[in-house]
């Protein structure tokens, strides 16, 4: 298993902005499980390029509204 | 625990279970072929019989394909059980070339085979649980 990504993200609060949104009902939008959509938020998997967009875009924000890049 | 990951686990105890079994029919059978044509018959009907109830139980993710996450996962697990594989059937053929048994050879190539399924799915399963 790799180190965990230097990544963080605000999907919950953006989550939460956009009418409690479910993991699932983020992960139907997206395209991919439930499961994923935990272990992103939870920083524990880095989402593709894709993905990245494709969450961006479900919020209508801008990709590096969502993501940030913590490590040094 | 979603849909990939029982299939995991259950497979993987299909795996040691129906190699457990093929080991009994080996130490008591007298050919090879009928004891293999057995654990094959047993491996397919337990693997359709745990895909149809993992299936019933899940119906919302069962017919999903699989997302990027459980692609890496399951070409992880694969990567990882298939060096497994290729050492334990360079140590079979190691015991060949020493032994000369062909039977032997045979059923350690099969339970390489067995183990390195058993890894696969184990490890999807982990990787899948602690993600990629």
């Amino acid at each position: 298993m790799s180190a965990r990504p230097p990544i963080a993200n605000c999907i919950k609060a953006l989550r939460d902005a956009h009418g409690q949104m479910s993991q699932a009902d983020l992960g139907r939008a997206v395209g991919v499980t439930r499961q994923t959509i935990i272990a992103i938020e939870q920083g524990r998997y880095s989402p593709s390029l894709e993905t990245g967009f494709r969450i961006a875009r479900t919020f209508g924000v801008e990709l590096q509204d969502v993501f940030s890049w913590q490590g040094e | 625990m979603a849909f990939r990951e029982k299939s995991a686990w259950a497979m993987a105890a299909v795996m040691v279970l129906t190699g457990l079994f093929y080991a009994l029919q080996v130490a008591r059978a007298k050919a090879v072929l009928p004891a293999f044509v057995g654990y094959t018959i047993v491996v397919i009907v337990l693997s359709i019989a745990v895909h149809v109830v993992l299936a019933l139980w899940n119906r919302d993710e069962a017919g999903a394909p699989r997302d990027e996450r459980e692609r890496l996962a399951s070409a992880l697990a694969g990567y990882r059980s298939g060096l497994a594989l290729a050492a334990m059937v360079a140590t079979a053929a190691t015991v060949f070339a020493v032994i000369g048994d062909g039977r032997l050879l045979f059923n350690l190539v099969i339970a390489s085979l067995i183990v390195a399924q058993a890894g696969a799915y184990v490890i999807e399963a982990w990787l899948l649980r602690r993600s990629v």
